[in-house]
């Protein structure tokens, strides 16, 4: 009888562990910042401390970075020269933190907020924002359900979910018609959350269309300590791309799984992947990264703005731009857009101005910067990239090409 | 399935399953021996992975000579959380103990994070080719070499357990400790020693988990439920037992994982473990200890 309970005991404790994983962390409060009662403040969500508290600050520097800027060059003009505020707030990677922010911004006064990087705190930091009649610019945060629960306060800049998995097959069909050899069949290995499993399930549903043959669909959760039985499978099928979207631990993992196993497909492709974009990955990981795709937001790499940004960036802190620190610099240049456009710190007419966004001057591999009736940014695009020598180029689309991609990669 | 996949499905299972076993072997001696269910185990699993990193990144010492670094350090660090922790609380309920190792294990991993950063960290071992082929099937020889460890472990600890004083004076203690106090044990000091030798083989679980594993502070949570149901299916206080019983789900995950489609494979695992459990609940060698 005592052996049950300590088991149904030990249960229960692993699921309490799993969720006190994500949110148990120190708490930095940053402060509010009042004061100057004849600025314009804007505030930035984002995670400022726990285990995204690297990617978090990238992006509240960045923020810092647009704002300067927009002082320097003599702050809000049409506000008659007003100077913009930066309120900072910290989420610290959890939803309730997030939403507790956000009613600590509204109460700081804030005109417009910039956030918060991931989904699962974007989600309901856009419903506190939506309630409050705060516009909310989410420059990183991918589940599609953002945009889709038809609020007027938020925004949207980096693509959706569904949008990279038809990027992908868009790239993929450019891909074969430029290469001698075409491939057709593929096996899908993604992270069983509902980041890998939407992803995964566009391109199985979309993929017939491109003429692609998707052989398996293979999920794991990312917290796996084994992946062999995938690797064994995607040996048993011999697909000639594995499409992978996982987390950085399990990516890495998958990669060395499929070097050391017998079967090498033709093609490693990411999608929205959370290991082949990230920096450390493809620095450090030579030995097995070379040549591995991924579709994902990137800045523009042709754009002479973009390397001035970048250059000003690394001076101020000492670290590279990466892709989300350039969101998170490119949703508040259209926050401070609209405010300038609306001469106003009334919400709603900066709301209104957001809608009108026709931003061309910008640092990202897209058109111009304009928001659907739902507000996500239409010409969001996710490119291709490859990586080489231990650096990631952009080999698609035609017009920010960095290098011609290698394809088939063996 | 074509005979390859299986062969190569059954070896990467019986492999992962050593593995399974070693990161148990230290928690079946705390848990099943000392009674304390430690679920600090994971947390003091990855401060062992630390060691061998920080031994790796700072003095470049090969990740396999850092084992009896780890194993002292944990062996340390265990004796003191009994020490300081623990046996302040050994006469309160069996719940409390429990909770108090979960709370050392968010302090520890909440500590790690702050001071070691989330990052994903990996050592290599130099002049170890990565996998051995045979027939055509691959074996990876970092897992090799930690399967081969957990045997030895294993059967090494059985003796230790059976012959040793220490070890007598361990199980003597866990069966009945105003007994063997009465005869001139010291339980307080031997309870340090088995929750020191419990921790250290945590540490060496950590060790030889780094050349394959990614060491990261909640690095331990992708191991520690397994390592509670191959303990209790291996039979409580039972190393052999745990060391097959962490093979069975090992070998049931991979074929599962091939056989089944999708995140089915852990269905199959704890599928397996309710069945032995109701047939069979002390486990698959369970009542052959005491």
């Amino acid at each position: 009888m005592k052996k049950w309970s300590v088991v149904f005991m030990l249960c229960f404790l692993t699921i309490v562990l799993a969720a006190c994983n994500s949110g148990a962390s120190t708490s930095g409060d940053s402060g509010d910042g009042a004061g100057k009662g004849d600025s314009v403040k804007i505030g930035s969500l984002h995670p400022l401390s726990g285990g995204l508290a690297l990617e978090g600050q990238e992006m509240r520097d960045a923020v810092k970075l647009a704002i300067k800027e927009k002082n320097d060059a003599g702050g809000i003009q049409s506000l008659g020269n007003k100077s913009v505020e930066l309120v900072e707030a910290d989420h610290e990677g959890s939803p309730e933190k997030g939403v507790s922010e956000v009613q600590k911004l509204d109460r700081a006064g804030v005109v417009g907020i910039v956030g918060a990087y991931s989904s699962g705190v974007a989600l309901p930091a856009t419903q506190e924002a939506e309630r409050s009649r705060l516009p909310f610019i989410v420059d990183i945060g991918s589940a599609d359900e953002i945009t889709e629960r038809g609020f007027k306060y938020t925004f949207r800049l980096q693509p959706a979910a569904s949008s990279f998995s038809i990027d992908f097959l868009k790239y993929f069909k450019d891909l074969n018609e430029n290469a001698t050899e075409k491939l057709s069949t593929a096996v899908i290995v993604h992270e069983d959350s509902v980041f890998g499993t939407s992803i995964a399930k566009a391109i199985k549903g979309n993929a017939k269309d491109y003429g692609l043959d998707i052989l398996d669909v293979l999920p794991h959760a990312s917290s796996t300590a084994d992946l062999s039985s995938t690797i064994n499978k995607i040996s048993a099928s011999k697909p000639d791309i594995v499409l992978v979207t996982t987390y950085l631990r399990d990516g890495v993992m998958l990669v060395e799984g499929i070097q050391n196993s017998n079967y090498k497909p033709r093609a490693l492709i990411g999608v929205a992947n959370g290991a082949f974009s990230n920096a450390k990955f493809i620095t450090d990981y030579q030995s097995i990264n070379n040549l591995l795709m991924d579709v994902n937001y990137t800045i523009n790499p042709h754009s002479d703005l973009a390397n001035d940004v970048k250059a000003k960036y690394k001076e101020a802190y000492g670290r590279e731009m990466g892709p989300n620190a350039a969101y998170s610099y490119m949703a508040t240049t259209v926050l401070l857009d609209a405010i300038e456009r609306a001469g106003s710190t009334d919400r709603e007419a900066i709301r209104k101005a957001l809608t009108e966004t026709n931003l061309e001057d910008h640092i990202l591999p897209q058109e111009a910067i304009q928001f659907d009736e739902k507000g996500q940014n239409i010409n969001a695009k996710a490119v291709l990239n490859q990586i080489t020598d231990g650096a990631s180029k952009v080999v698609g689309p035609a017009e920010y090409l960095e290098v011609e991609p290698v394809y088939p990669r063996n | 399935m074509s005979a390859e996949l299986f062969f190569q499905s059954l070896i990467d299972g019986i492999l992962m399953g050593g593995i399974y076993g070693l990161v148990a072997i230290g928690l079946t001696l705390i848990f099943g021996v000392m009674k304390i269910i430690n679920f600090a185990q994971g947390a003091l699993m990855m401060l062992g992975m630390y060691v061998t990193y920080w031994c790796f990144d700072l003095m470049g010492l090969n990740p396999y000579l850092s084992l009896p670094l780890s194993a002292v350090a944990l062996f340390f660090i265990g004796a003191g959380l009994q020490r300081g922790v623990l046996q302040r609380m050994a006469d309160a309920p069996d719940h409390n103990q429990l909770l108090v190792t979960l709370g050392i294990t968010l302090f520890v991993e909440n500590l790690a994070l702050v001071l070691f950063k989330p990052d994903f960290r990996s050592v290599t071992v130099d002049g170890l080719p990565a996998t051995i082929s045979l027939f055509n099937l691959n074996i990876h020889t970092t897992k090799l070499i930690a399967f081969v460890f957990a045997v030895f472990l294993a059967i090494g600890l059985f003796f230790f357990l059976k012959k040793t004083f220490i070890g007598r004076a361990i199980r003597a203690t866990s069966i009945n400790g105003q007994g063997a106090s009465l005869v001139g044990v010291n339980i307080k000091r031997i309870n340090y020693i088995a929750f020191g030798i419990g921790a250290a083989l945590a540490g060496v679980a950590g060790t030889l988990l780094t050349p394959f594993f990614y060491t990261s502070p909640t690095v331990g949570a992708s191991f520690i439920l397994k390592a509670f149901v191959v303990v209790v299916l291996g039979g409580l206080g039972n190393f052999l037992g745990a060391l097959v019983g962490g093979i069975l789900i090992g070998v049931s995950e991979a074929l599962g994982g091939v056989l089944l489609p999708g995140s089915l494979k852990d269905l199959m695992t704890y599928l397996i473990f309710i069945l032995i459990l109701l047939l069979k609940p002390n486990g698959l060698f369970g009542g052959k200890t005491r």
